[in-house]
């Protein structure tokens, strides 16, 4: 069995033969299919060197930086972020993975939101919210694995009629459309507005008739859980003690940050202490003169006034995979796929660490190049 | 040949970015390929949006926003709510980024991932 590293799911059940994968979503099967496309190279300016040229050019720009930022890391190993906050330390470099979900993170790490596992869920769980996130699209195999679809311990007639699933978006999406069987879509345009009416019903009070009959499903169990997606975080924005009491309320909560390892992200920085950082922000400041990217595409995530902003940087790009912002980097270093070529630890959504299981090896990959950077300095 | 375009109206949407399981995959594969363009720059809005402003599933439409703008194509799904268009997130949607778009008509080529990240350097 193959465990993909395709999103955070961490799907450990892949069976693979050859060139013939089985179980694996469209995602995860395009990640170990397509490992040999568009690879990068070591460069240096735009011109081919060898790995070790383009580790020593990586610490002499970072000896001559006055202020680096670390970005990315959602792909890398629990092994590979640890050595990144050594480094970080080291060179007092900012850190950041680019997610927004550091704040939540934090709070099921310190126990003061209830979390749960995907595997209680699947055995327990009865009223099952996916908010602000589209799980068909970012999680493909979530609903079917872990929530709505399977049969589990306690929910034995699975979403025919032992769960009642809750999709709640800005627009009816691919997982909104699936609310047909023991469902509802509620449409939002204020995401705390209608957690203050869930807040309302549970105490008793009036709601709409959608949150009463959401509210009714939710009395028949003492496991309900929701699944909180990017579009929650954003309609939260930093006021969480209203969604924390109507978590509370209701049961647990689960984050689904696709980002394969962002959980992993956020234990790393937590356990070195270090304060998450906001790229962006630091970009907009022009507080930065000099970024390390490892396994992400911040041209391909980042808003064009700001990634204008990043380009303008020294930039040391450590990935398995020619992207847009390798593209335009001063140095380029190739790494492995965490998974498919190097082994290693990383956390699921839910917080359960998950040990790979690659297929093929590789000489290099980011714990080996960030120790390789740290060693130079 | 005439150019019937020139006759559509423009139209202004919030814009919604959002993601795609097989922009994802494709995505993982290779950034500069054909299935990435494909799958990256398209629009979606709403079948009564576009039956409103006249506009037809598969033409190509130029998006503007903040004095930027690119060629995509315009696809017409019900995913997209009536005020809204739908971006995947891509370099695309993080070019046009911004809370809402114009779309119109044009007889231009789909923009490729080279031409938009020249705009960046």
């Amino acid at each position: 069995m193959w465990v993909c590293t395709g999103c955070s799911c961490l799907c450990d059940d892949i069976e693979i033969e050859g060139d013939v994968i089985r179980h694996a979503c469209r995602i995860g099967a395009g990640l170990y299919l397509n490992r040999s496309v568009a690879r990068t190279e070591p460069l240096i300016d735009g011109k081919q060197t060898d790995i070790d040229s383009a580790i020593e050019r990586a610490v002499e720009i970072l000896k001559d930086s006055k202020r680096v930022a670390i970005y990315g890391l959602n792909n890398s190993t629990l092994e590979a972020q640890k050595i990144a906050m050594k480094l970080a330390e080291k060179i007092s470099a900012y850190v950041d993975n680019g997610s927004k979900f550091g704040k939540l993170a934090e709070m099921i790490l310190r126990k003061e939101i209830p979390s749960t596992t995907l595997e209680n869920v699947k055995d327990y769980a009865y009223v099952i919210f996916y908010w602000g996130c589209d799980i068909h699209n970012s999680m493909p195999r979530h609903m079917s694995r872990y929530t709505y679809y399977p049969r589990g311990k306690k929910r034995q007639r699975g979403y025919e009629e032992d769960r009642f699933l809750v999709v709640v978006d800005v627009r009816k999406s691919h997982t909104a459309m699936l609310a047909k069987k023991n469902a509802i879509f509620i449409k939002s345009d204020d995401d705390r507005k209608i957690i203050r009416e869930f807040l309302t019903a549970l105490e008793g009070g009036i709601a709409s008739g959608d949150v009463l009959r959401v509210v009714k499903e939710i009395k028949k169990s003492d496991f309900n859980v929701i699944f909180g997606g990017g579009g929650l975080i954003e309609g939260l924005g930093n006021e969480l003690e209203e969604f924390v009491r109507f978590v509370s309320n209701v049961g647990y909560f689960i984050p689904t940050d696709y980002r394969t390892n962002s959980m992993g992200f956020f234990k790393s920085l937590f356990e070195a202490g270090i304060p998450k950082a906001n790229l962006e922000d630091l970009l907009i400041d022009e507080a930065v003169d000099t970024a390390i990217i490892v396994g992400s595409d911040p041209l391909d995530s980042m808003p064009f006034d700001v990634a204008k902003k990043l380009a303008k940087l020294k930039l040391i790009v450590i990935d398995p995979k020619v992207s847009f912002t390798s593209k335009i980097a001063d140095v380029v270093i190739p790494s492995a796929i965490s998974g498919v070529e190097c082994g290693g630890r990383m956390l699921r959504s839910d917080f359960t660490e998950v040990e790979l299981k690659p297929i093929f090896k590789s000489e290099f990959d980011d714990a080996k190049i960030l120790k390789s950077i740290l060693g130079g300095l | 040949m005439l150019r019937f375009a020139k006759f559509l109206k423009k139209v202004e949407l919030k814009l919604i970015t959002y993601r795609d399981g097989f922009q994802v995959s494709v995505a993982m594969k290779d950034k500069f390929g054909e299935e990435f363009v494909e799958k990256s720059a398209i629009v979606i809005i709403n079948p009564n949006t576009a039956k409103t402003f006249g506009f037809k599933d598969g033409q190509i439409v130029k998006v503007s926003s903040n004095e930027r703008c690119a060629n995509l194509r315009l696809k017409v799904s019900e995913i997209a709510p009536e005020d809204c268009a739908l971006i995947p997130k891509s370099i695309y949607s993080c070019y046009l980024s911004s809370d809402k778009i114009t779309i119109e008509p044009t007889d231009g080529e789909i923009t490729t991932p080279n031409e938009l990240l020249e705009r960046y350097t």
